[in-house]
C-alpha cells in the first residue's frame, strides 16, 4: 500500500472549543488510484487529507508511507516527505501573490530532486500563455491551475487536492478537474480529492464518504467518467 | 535567481514604505555612532600626533622670576629629560577699529627651535628670527578672527609702552589648543590670542633682564612624574614657584582631554538610544510583517520548504533592511562626522587633523540592529512554523475578546462601537501597546534631551550674567596693588562704583586630597559680583573662614565646619588653616571665597587688590574703557556683556544645529513607529474594515477603528517621553565635569510644546497617510481576497 492510515483520531481546539474532527478512521491509498473523499462541511475529510499529507499530525493512530511511520516522524522528515513525495492543491490556491505564475511553480521546482520545467508544468494545465502574470491578474480557475502545476512540477507520487473547485464556478471547475485528471493519467500520479460536491465522485476509481469524523462508505467505481461529462 | 529570492525582492518592493522608514531609524543610530566615534578618534589621533610633533612638555610651572642659571639645576633632577625656561605674560592689544578689549599672552622663544619644548607649529609664514625685536608669531584662531596675516602688524602694550609688532607667522601650539581667555574664563579666539616673540626682546619689553618666569620640562621614560614635580617645586619655591602641574592638569590639555572624553562617553550613550529604538522597531515590525505572512509561510511549508529555508528567507529580509539602514547610516555618519570635526576646528587650535573612521564600530552597530531584527522575525516565523501547516493556512481563529476594564466600569456608553473595538483591541494586546508607546516615548525624549540642555544652559547663563556678574567691566592689574588703585578707578569719569578683588593662588588640602586654585577675597557687601546659593539667594562672605564652590567641597571631601589647609602659592609659602563656613553654587570653575579684609589680615599684608569690578553710567562705557586703557598698571579689562554675547553665539550655533538634528531624528522614529503600525494594522484588518464599510460604517468611523490604537500609543508615548527626556537631559548635564560648569536642569514650556508638536505632527501625518489608503479600500475585492 502506498499510503495508509490506521485508527486516526484528531481533536483540536478552535478558540475555546474542543472539536473532534476524526474518530478512529482507517484509510488506504493504493498506487495510481484516483480517490474522491466526499462529505459535508465538518465531516473530517480535509483533516484526513492534511494528516495524510504530513501537514498535520493525528492525536492518535498511525500513518505509514510505503511502510514508514509518518505519524511519529520529526519535522525534518515530514518536510522531506512533503518536498519529495506529495503535491498539494488548496481550495483558495495559496499562491504567493508577489510571484508570477512561472515563479510560483519554480518555487517548488527549485527545491525538488527531479522536477519538470515550470513552463512544462504550466503547459500541462493549459496555462502556457500566462507564464508572467501575477496571481492578481488571473481568474480563480487560472490561479487554481497554477496551483496544480505547482503541485505536480516535482513529479510527486501523490497529489492531494482540498476542495480544488470549491471557490470556482462549474465551467472553471471543469477545467481544473481536467487538469487533475490529465496529471493522473499522463504522470500516473496517485490522486486524492476532497470535495463536498458529490458529482465529482464520478471521475474517481473509488469514493470514500465521511460523516462526523467517521467513514460512512467506501465504494469502487469500475468506470470513471471524464471530467467534462460531469454535470453539477 | 531562485523563486524564493524573487519573493524576497518583491516583498521588499511591496513593503518599501515600511522598509525605508525602519532603515532610516537604523541609519540615524548608525550615523550617530559613526559620528561620535569618528569625532573622538579623530580628535585623539590629532592630539597625539600634534603633541608628539611639537614636543609638548610633561610638567608646567609658573614662578615670579628666576635667573636662567636655575635651568641647569632643574635639568639635573633625576627623571627630568629636557627643560625650557621662558617669559610668559598677558598684555593688552590694540587693533584699529576694534573697541572690545583684546588680550595677548606673550610667550618667549629661547634657544634653537629644535631644542625647544611646546614649539609652535607654523601654519603660515615663518617663525621669529632670533634677536629680532618686534617680530611675532600669532595663534591661528586669533589671527583668523582678527584677519591678521604674515606681513601685518598689531600694537601691544608691553610694560606700559605701546609697541608695534610685525606678524611673521601664524601658528598653533599644544599648550593652547583650547585657549581660555583668563579674564572671561571662556575660550574666545576673537578677544584672546597667543603671541610668540624672541626671548630677549620680550624680557626687555617686560622690563625683565634675561630672567624667566615660566618653566616647562619633559620627564624621562620610566621616571616617576610625582617625584620630579616634588623636586621641581622644592627647587623653585624660593623663586615664587606656584606649584608644578602635570600635563593632565595643564589648562588646554585638560579641556581637550575632557572634550574628547565627553565625545567618547556620548559615543557610548547617544547612538545606543537610537540603535535601541531601531532594533526594537525592527523587531516589532518584522514580527508583524512575518505574522501577516502566516498563510504564505504555511503554504511554503506545505510545499516542502524546511524551517532552515524559511528562516534564511526572513533573515535576508531583516538583513536587507539593516544593510540599507547601515549603509545609509555609515554614509550619513561619515558626512556628519567630517562636519563635526570641521566645526570643532573653529574652536580648537589643532592643526594636524587626522580623520579616523572606525569601521568596526559601524559594523558592530549594523550587526546589533540586525540581530535585534532577526530575533523579531524569528519569533514570528517560529510561532508560525510551530503550528501544523494545515492550521496555519486557515485564517486565524477569532481572538477571544472580553469586555474591557472600562466596560466593566460601565463607562463604555461614552465610547460608541468604534471606540469599544479600539479599546478591546488595545486590552487584548497590552505588550504591543506598551512597546509601541515606548518607541514614541523614545522619540519624544530624544527631542527633550536637546531642549532640556539648551534651556538649562540658557537659564544658567542668563543667571550668571544678570544676577551674579552685575559689573560692566572687570579690570585686572598687572600685579597686586594697594587699595589706592581701586579708588583711582572710581575717579574715572563715568565710573559709578568700583569693587576690589584680591585673588591669591593657593593649594587647598584636606587630608590627602588637595587642589590648586585661587582664593578670592571679596568685599563684605558686594554690589557687583555676588555669591549665591542654589536658590539664588545672595550669600555674604563670612567674617572668618572660607566659602567653597560646591563641587570643590566634594573633591576635597569637606563638610561645613571642617578645617582645610591653604598653602599660599606666592613668595613666603604661608600655610593658613581655614574653617569651611559654607558653599557657593557658582556657575563655573573651582574657587574659595573669603572676606577681603579677613584675607588681607591672614596674609599679613596691607589692603592689596589684584583687580576690580566696575559699574559704569549708562552710555559712558566707551569713554571709560578708553580711559582705563591708558591707566598704568591695568593689565587688561573685559566686558561681561561681550563675554555673554560671545558665549551665547558659540553655544547657540552648535545647539541650534543639534536641536534641528534631534527634531529630524525624533520625527523619523515617530514616523517609523506610527506608519509601520498603521500600515500593518491596515494589511491585517482590511477584511474587517471593508466589512464595517459594507455594514454602513462611515470612513471616519472605520478610520477610528484603524487608527484609534495608534492615537492611544501616541498619547501614552508622549506622556511617558516627557519625564524620560527631561531625566536624560538632566543626566547629560550631570555628565559635564562639575569643575567646568554646573548647570541645574530646567525645561521651558516652549520646548515642551515644540517636542510634543514634532512628535504629534509626525505621528498624525503618517496616520492620515495610511487613512487615505483605508478610504480607498475596494470593498468587494477585499472581501473576495484571501491573501
Amino acid at each position: 500500500m502506498l499510503l495508509s492510515g490506521r485508527a486516526l483520531t484528531k481533536r483540536y481546539l478552535m478558540g475555546d472549543v474542543e472539536v473532534t474532527a476524526l474518530r478512529e478512521v482507517d484509510f488506504d491509498l493504493a498506487e495510481r488510484e484516483l480517490v474522491v473523499l466526499l462529505g459535508p462541511s465538518g465531516s473530517g475529510k480535509s483533516t484526513l487529507l492534511n494528516i495524510l499529507g504530513g501537514l498535520d499530525r493525528p492525536t492518535s493512530g498511525v500513518v505509514t508511507y510505503r511502510g514508514a511511520d509518518m505519524s511519529h516522524a520529526d519535522e525534518a522528515m515530514l518536510t522531506r516527505y512533503r518536498r519529495e513525495h506529495v503535491g498539494f492543491v488548496f481550495q483558495f490556491y495559496n499562491l504567493i501573490p508577489s510571484l508570477t505564475a512561472r515563479e510560483n511553480v519554480a518555487l517548488v521546482a527549485d527545491i525538488a530532486e527531479n522536477p519538470m520545467k515550470a513552463e512544462e508544468a504550466l503547459a500541462l494545465v493549459g496555462l502556457e500563455e500566462r507564464l508572467d502574470h501575477f496571481p492578481s491578474q488571473l481568474s480563480g480557475g487560472q490561479q487554481q491551475r497554477i496551483a496544480i502545476a505547482r503541485a505536480v512540477v516535482k513529479r510527486p507520487e501523490i497529489l492531494l487536492c482540498d476542495e480544488p473547485t470549491g471557490a470556482l464556478d462549474a465551467a472553471t471547475g471543469h477545467l481544473v478537474l481536467e487538469a487533475i485528471e490529465r496529471v493522473h493519467r499522463e504522470l500516473e500520479t496517485t490522486v486524492a480529492i476532497v470535495t463536498h460536491n458529490a458529482p465529482i465522485a464520478q471521475m474517481a476509481n473509488r469514493t470514500v464518504s465521511l460523516r462526523d469524523g467517521r467513514i460512512a462508505s467506501d465504494v469502487r467505481n469500475a468506470r470513471p467518467c471524464a471530467p467534462r461529462e460531469i454535470v453539477w | 535567481m531562485k523563486a524564493l529570492d524573487r519573493k524576497l525582492l518583491r516583498d521588499l518592493g511591496r513593503l518599501r514604505g515600511q522598509v525605508v522608514t525602519i532603515a532610516l531609524v537604523i541609519a540615524c543610530g548608525i550615523a550617530q555612532l559613526v559620528t561620535f566615534v569618528t569625532l573622538y578618534r579623530s580628535l585623539e589621533a590629532s592630539r597625539d600626533t600634534f603633541y608628539a610633533d611639537t614636543r609638548f612638555a610633561d610638567v608646567f610651572v609658573h614662578l615670579d622670576r628666576a635667573p636662567r642659571s636655575i635651568l641647569p639645576r632643574l635639568a639635573e633632577i633625576p627623571g627630568v629629560a629636557r627643560v625650557n625656561g621662558r617669559s610668559v605674560g598677558d598684555f593688552r592689544l590694540e587693533l584699529p577699529n576694534v573697541t572690545v578689549p583684546l588680550l595677548g599672552r606673550f610667550v618667549s622663544l629661547d634657544g634653537p627651535p629644535d631644542a625647544r619644548l611646546d614649539e609652535p607649529f607654523i601654519d603660515d609664514g615663518r617663525t621669529v628670527t632670533p634677536g629680532s625685536s618686534n617680530e611675532v608669531v600669532v595663534s591661528e584662531l586669533f589671527a583668523h578672527a582678527r584677519d591678521l596675516h604674515p606681513g601685518g602688524s598689531i600694537v601691544a602694550v608691553l610694560g606700559g609702552h605701546a609697541v608695534t609688532l610685525r606678524v611673521v607667522g601664524i601658528a598653533t601650539s599644544p599648550e593652547y589648543v583650547i585657549a581660555v581667555n583668563p579674564r572671561s574664563g571662556f575660550p574666545d579666539a576673537s578677544t584672546f590670542g597667543i603671541f610668540w616673540m624672541d626671548g630677549d626682546a620680550l624680557s626687555k619689553a617686560m622690563g625683565e633682564s634675561g630672567e624667566i618666569d615660566d618653566v616647562v620640562l619633559t620627564v624621562a621614560a620610566g621616571a616617576d612624574e610625582a617625584n620630579v614635580i616634588a623636586a621641581v617645586d622644592r627647587e623653585l619655591e624660593p623663586y615664587g614657584g606656584t606649584g608644578a602641574i602635570p600635563r593632565a592638569q595643564q589648562g588646554s590639555a585638560r579641556s581637550l582631554d575632557s572634550k574628547i572624553e565627553q565625545y567618547r562617553s556620548m559615543s557610548k550613550f547617544v547612538p545606543f538610544v537610537f540603535l535601541g529604538v531601531a532594533a526594537f522597531l525592527l523587531n516589532l515590525v518584522l514580527s508583524r510583517i512575518v505574522g501577516a505572512q502566516r498563510e504564505q509561510i504555511a503554504t511554503l511549508k506545505a510545499l516542502g520548504y524546511g524551517t532552515g529555508a524559511l528562516a534564511r528567507h526572513y533573515a535576508l529580509l531583516a538583513l536587507a533592511i539593516c544593510g540599507l539602514g547601515g549603509g545609509l547610516g555609515v554614509l550619513l555618519g561619515l558626512g556628519e562626522g567630517q562636519l563635526a570635526v570641521r566645526s570643532l576646528l573653529r574652536f580648537f587650535n589643532l592643526p594636524v587633523l587626522v580623520f579616523r573612521f572606525d569601521a568596526a564600530a559601524a559594523i558592530a552597530g549594523v550587526i546589533a540592529s540586525f540581530v535585534a531584527g532577526l530575533l523579531g522575525a524569528f519569533g514570528a516565523v517560529r510561532r508560525t512554523i510551530r503550528l501544523p501547516a494545515a492550521e496555519a493556512m486557515q485564517p486565524e481563529p477569532p481572538e477571544s475578546f472580553k469586555p474591557t476594564f472600562i466596560e466593566r466600569l460601565e463607562l463604555d456608553r461614552l465610547l460608541g462601537v468604534a471606540g469599544r473595538m479600539v479599546l478591546r483591541d488595545v486590552e487584548r494586546h497590552p505588550v504591543r501597546l506598551a512597546l509601541s508607546a515606548l518607541s514614541v516615548a523614545m522619540a519624544t525624549s530624544i527631542m527633550l534631551v536637546g531642549t532640556t540642555m539648551t534651556d538649562s544652559l540658557e537659564r544658567a547663563i542668563t543667571n550668571q550674567f544678570t544676577r551674579v556678574e552685575r559689573e560692566d567691566l572687570t579690570v585686572a592689574f598687572d600685579r597686586p596693588k594697594s587699595a589706592e588703585a581701586v579708588r583711582e578707578l572710581e575717579h574715572v569719569p563715568g565710573v559709578v562704583h568700583a569693587e576690589a578683588q584680591r585673588a591669591v593662588g593657593a593649594k587647598l588640602t584636606h587630608g590627602w586630597r588637595e587642589r590648586d586654585l585661587a582664593i578670592l577675597g571679596v568685599p563684605r557687601n558686594p554690589q557687583l559680583r555676588r555669591l549665591e546659593d542654589a536658590r539664588g539667594e545672595p550669600i555674604r562672605p563670612p567674617t572668618s573662614g572660607v566659602l567653597l564652590s560646591r563641587p570643590l567641597a566634594q573633591i576635597l571631601d569637606v563638610r561645613a565646619g571642617d578645617d582645610v589647609d591653604a598653602e599660599v602659592l606666592e613668595a613666603g609659602r604661608l600655610h593658613l588653616p581655614l574653617r569651611v563656613e559654607g558653599f557657593v553654587d557658582d556657575f563655573s570653575g573651582l574657587s574659595a571665597y573669603m572676606d577681603l579684609p579677613e584675607l588681607e589680615r591672614r596674609l599679613g599684608e596691607p589692603p592689596t587688590v589684584s583687580g576690580a569690578f566696575v559699574s559704569v553710567a549708562r552710555g559712558d562705557l566707551p569713554a571709560v574703557t578708553a580711559r582705563i586703557d591708558r591707566l598704568p598698571g591695568v593689565a587688561s579689562y573685559s566686558e561681561p556683556a561681550l563675554d555673554r554675547a560671545q558665549f551665547e553665539t558659540q553655544m547657540s550655533d552648535s545647539l541650534r544645529a543639534m536641536t534641528v538634528m534631534l527634531a529630524i531624528f525624533a520625527s523619523i522614529i515617530a514616523v517609523g513607529m506610527v506608519f509601520n503600525n498603521a500600515r500593518i494594522a491596515l494589511a491585517m484588518r482590511s477584511r474587517d474594515l471593508a466589512t464595517l464599510r459594507i455594514l454602513g460604517f462611515t470612513r471616519g468611523e472605520v478610520a477610528t477603528v484603524l487608527l484609534g490604537e495608534q492615537a492611544i500609543q501616541l498619547v501614552l508615548g508622549i506622556a511617558l517621553g516627557l519625564p524620560l527626556g527631561y531625566g536624560l537631559g538632566a543626566a547629560a548635564l550631570g555628565a559635564i565635569p562639575p569643575e567646568l560648569f554646573r548647570v541645574p536642569p530646567v525645561l521651558a514650556a516652549s520646548s515642551l510644546v515644540w517636542a510634543v508638536t514634532v512628535v504629534l505632527v509626525s505621528g498624525i501625518g503618517c496616520a492620515l497617510w495610511v487613512r487615505r489608503e483605508a478610504d480607498r479600500l475596494d470593498l468587494v475585492s477585499v472581501l473576495k481576497a484571501r491573501d
